[in-house]
């Protein structure tokens, strides 16, 4: 079976970035979270693939086509929602959606009205009269209604407050846990990605330091305090220790090779705690390549 | 392609039409203006061509503003598709503003005593190869910084306009030879003017770089930015 996506060694260079080698693929049905800082590369990657900047070199498919932009059919299977909304802005929302209507030959106008109205969006304002939440809204309803196989979403919530960045991914996610597709989520806000993805990779400079599954991750990262009189002991695989006279924290990568060795040790009063994703991202982000391949 | 040439020239309609009102009544007064006998038809084609241009840049730097050809480029049409939607568009212009031309001479002729001269198919085949020609080059700059972003390829840019300036103006020098830079060269000067002259001159140039500015287009390395 097709990938959803494909990037094979793509590389971009700008004056004072380089994105890549990028080397990256997603399963038909699964989602995937694309976390970095920002300038990491995450809104190049997705916009080498949808086509708006050409990559320098490698090759890039989307269910088996090359994303050649004078052989457009592969974007009947993509929805696309990017950090910039653009409409024709003196035309109202019902309008945009029918001009766009008129290039997806699996467009429903049925969908596209029942996700406007989830999205509680008013059709009948024009685009410019839109408060930015309501562009977002527009824009996911423009990339949904033609019920795309794949869907690429570059931090489509950026901009907006955080009351209405909830409410927009609530809905969002009821919509799109319902649905069997892809999705390829960048952001550099945790919590809107950990609710939804199944895989998530870390990019920075321009670079994907490593991809795990989610539950990998929260199963195997934890935060481990004890007691253990003593010089400071070295810690494999610690990422970062801390200490208070004889009582220490230490956030493994790998709970249970510390565990291991602090039993080894004789230290006391071994706790684990699980981290939440966003905890662990930070930790991976902060610590950089070497913390992603512990 | 129609689709977009559709909604690009359908967009913006109380705009066109403000405009199309203004273009009737320029028309109207160079009908009714019994002393511009003798210039009506020069003044008549400069008016088409000030008036088009001038939409045409309006709907160009529109488009740029609201960054449309990114809203284009993700859309599932080809790049060949958008680039000569974007070259048909004054055409689309020019061919209203002579619609309008021709209606308000028809409106016109019953009231006056003395009969309108219309610009000739030549003459309008001219006036079209050159709004196509500063079209195009307005589309190519445009172009041309989008994929000649780096420090050192700005003199490509600057190259483009030398390339212009020397298009636009070298026939001339030749032709006057001016300054006496370019000696008696007889058949450079009679080819020049002959293509200076001639109605497809201006519209085999117009249409050469209209091509030349779809493909620029298909070529950039950037959609991001218009």
């Amino acid at each position: 079976m097709d990938k959803a996506f494909q990037y094979k060694d793509v590389v971009k260079t700008f004056p004072d970035f380089k994105l890549g080698p990028i080397n990256l693929e997603l399963e038909p049905g699964t989602v995937l979270g694309l976390v970095g800082p920002n300038g990491a590369g995450k809104t190049t990657s997705i916009q080498c693939l949808v086509g708006l900047l050409r990559a320098d070199s490698g090759e890039m498919r989307v269910f088996g086509c090359p994303n050649d932009l004078n052989k457009p059919e592969w974007k009947l299977d993509i929805g696309y929602v990017g950090d910039v909304h653009v409409f024709y802005e003196r035309w109202t929302a019902a309008r945009n959606l029918h001009f766009l209507s008129q290039f997806y030959p699996d467009w429903s106008h049925q969908k596209a009205s029942e996700l406007a109205e989830r999205f509680q969006l008013p059709l009948n304002k024009r685009a410019k009269d839109l408060s930015t939440g309501n562009r977002v809204k527009l824009s996911l309803v423009s990339a949904l209604a033609h019920s795309p196989k794949l869907l690429l979403l570059d931090e489509p919530t950026s901009g907006i407050d955080p009351v209405v960045r909830t409410e927009v991914l609530d809905v969002l996610f009821e919509v799109l846990e319902t649905g069997d597709r892809a999705i390829f989520y960048t952001t550099h806000i945790l919590p809107e990605i950990s609710r939804l993805a199944d895989e998530l990779a870390f990019i920075d400079d321009g670079q994907i330091w490593f991809r795990t599954p989610k539950e990998d991750l929260i199963d195997r990262w934890r935060r481990i305090s004890f007691r253990l009189a003593g010089a400071d002991p070295a810690i494999k695989s610690a990422v970062s220790h801390r200490r208070e006279g004889d009582n220490h924290q230490v956030i493994s990568p790998d709970f249970e090779v510390t565990l291991q060795q602090l039993k080894e040790l004789g230290a006391e009063n071994i706790q684990d705690m699980r981290m939440s994703i966003e905890e662990i991202a930070v930790q991976i982000l902060k610590g950089g390549k070497g913390v992603a391949s512990a | 392609m129609w689709r977009l040439l559709k909604a690009e020239s359908g967009y913006d309609r109380l705009r066109m039409g403000t405009f199309f009102f203004f273009c009737a009544a320029v028309f109207l007064t160079i009908w009714f203006g019994v002393r511009w006998e003798r210039n009506r038809i020069p003044l008549t084609l400069l008016m088409i061509m000030t008036l088009t241009l001038s939409a045409v840049y309006a709907g160009e730097k529109n488009r740029i503003i609201q960054k449309r050809d990114r809203l284009h480029v993700l859309l599932p049409v080809t790049l060949w598709s958008i680039g000569i939607a974007h070259m048909l568009y004054p055409i689309f212009v020019l061919l209203c503003v002579y619609l309008l031309l021709f209606l308000s001479a028809l409106v016109v002729q019953p009231f006056i005593s003395y009969s309108l001269t219309m610009p000739s198919l030549l003459h309008i085949l001219t006036l079209t190869g050159l709004v196509l020609t500063v079209n195009a080059v307005i589309l190519l700059y445009r172009d041309l910084r989008m994929t000649f972003t780096k420090k050192h390829q700005r003199f490509f840019v600057f190259l483009f306009w030398f390339l212009v300036y020397l298009g636009a103006l070298l026939p001339f020098y030749v032709i006057t030879n001016f300054f006496g830079l370019f000696g008696e060269s007889k058949p450079a000067q009679t080819f020049l003017t002959r293509m200076l002259e001639s109605p497809t001159g201006f519209l085999v140039i117009g249409i050469f770089l209209s091509v030349v500015s779809v493909i620029v287009f298909a070529k950039r390395k950037s959609y991001v930015d218009s």
